[in-house]
């Protein structure tokens, strides 16, 4: 006899081996898929963030913002020096975030984690400098993967120069 | 008489085959890892948030036009400047600004910081804000230019640059 075979040992070796090795490629395929997942959504709210703040920071720096005011929950109507009007408005049931012309949805899993924002500091500043801080705060957050992606827009301007316009108080 | 003629080696060809695919795996694995932690480190630089604190302080800056006694004083020996507490004109303007910007600290250096990263052990630097400064790398240089560098309180950075 010339057996150069294997064994029912040798078989079942195999299959062991192959098993471990078969174990541990789906664990890392599984933590491969989580890390895509997670890359994904962080790069989807990346490019809503990053919408958003650039039109509304293009708006108030060119037309030149004056005032705001509140046409709901989570809405404000901002006045520009030209005398026209965006609204500002996020949609909690939609999930989308509207500006102007502009609608974004919020990426699957993100919500709105509170009310946004209009806030106006003014601090006491000499006449050529600006004295009051506009900003927009939007809480936003992914409860299941615990990122906070909350959308911060500050705006610098002078508050006494309202050009032809009445004054703010 | 039956004569078996049973050229195996299963075993030993199946450890090989398996060792060659768990050897292409670790390093198809490693390669994501790699890509992965690059993208985990590089998601906290230059991220939309910051560019805008960067960006708001450098109005700031630019606006007020104190920093010439901190801008003269950036060289080789000094090349980075912590403003984050400098006291300008209208420093409660300046205070209440870098607050709503959810800002950590703010430095000042030359727009080219080569010297700065290649000489970092000299200075009070960590090793995030160290691989931050990397992704700065400039290779041309600009007379008169500075740097605003920016550390948000979440941990992101970015830099804005301004002329005199």
């Amino acid at each position: 006899m010339n057996n150069k075979g294997m064994s029912t040992i040798e078989l079942i070796v195999s299959f062991v081996i192959i098993s471990l090795v078969a174990v541990g490629m789906f664990k890392s395929v599984l933590d491969l898929l989580d890390k895509i997942s997670f890359y994904q959504s962080n790069v989807n709210i990346t490019i809503l963030k990053g919408s958003i703040t650039n039109s509304v920071q293009e708006d108030l720096v060119h037309r030149e913002f004056y005032r705001y005011d509140s046409c709901g929950t989570n809405c404000y109507d901002i006045t520009f020096k030209d005398l026209t009007t965006r609204r500002f408005k996020v949609d909690t049931s939609s999930r989308t975030i509207q500006y102007g012309g502009i609608s974004d949805k919020l990426p699957e899993d993100f919500t709105l984690s509170g009310s946004i924002l209009f806030d106006t500091t003014k601090v006491s500043s000499p006449e050529d400098k600006n004295d009051s801080i506009l900003r927009i705060f939007v809480p936003i957050e992914n409860e299941s993967l615990g990122i906070k992606s909350d959308i911060n827009i500050v705006y610098q301007y002078d508050s006494r120069n309202t050009g032809d316009l009445p004054p703010l108080p | 008489m039956i004569k078996l003629n049973n050229k195996g080696f299963f075993l030993a060809e199946t450890i090989v085959v398996v060792g060659i695919v768990a050897a292409i795996l670790v390093l198809f694995y490693s390669q994501i890892s790699s890509f992965y932690h690059n993208y985990e480190r590089n998601s906290k630089y230059n991220t939309v948030e910051a560019i805008h604190a960067a960006r708001n302080v450098k109005i700031f800056i630019e606006q007020n036009q104190q920093l010439n006694p901190v801008t003269n004083s950036i060289n080789q020996n000094t090349p980075l400047i912590d403003i984050t507490t400098y006291d300008f004109e209208n420093v409660n303007y300046y205070n209440e600004l870098i607050d709503l910007l959810n800002v950590k600290s703010v430095f000042i250096s030359a727009y080219n910081i080569n010297d700065l990263i290649t000489n970092y052990s000299s200075y009070n630097i960590d090793a995030s804000f160290l691989d931050f400064l990397r992704t700065q790398k400039v290779k041309d240089d600009k007379p008169n230019t500075y740097r605003v560098i920016v550390i948000l309180k979440n941990g992101e950075y970015a830099s804005a640059y301004y002329a005199l």
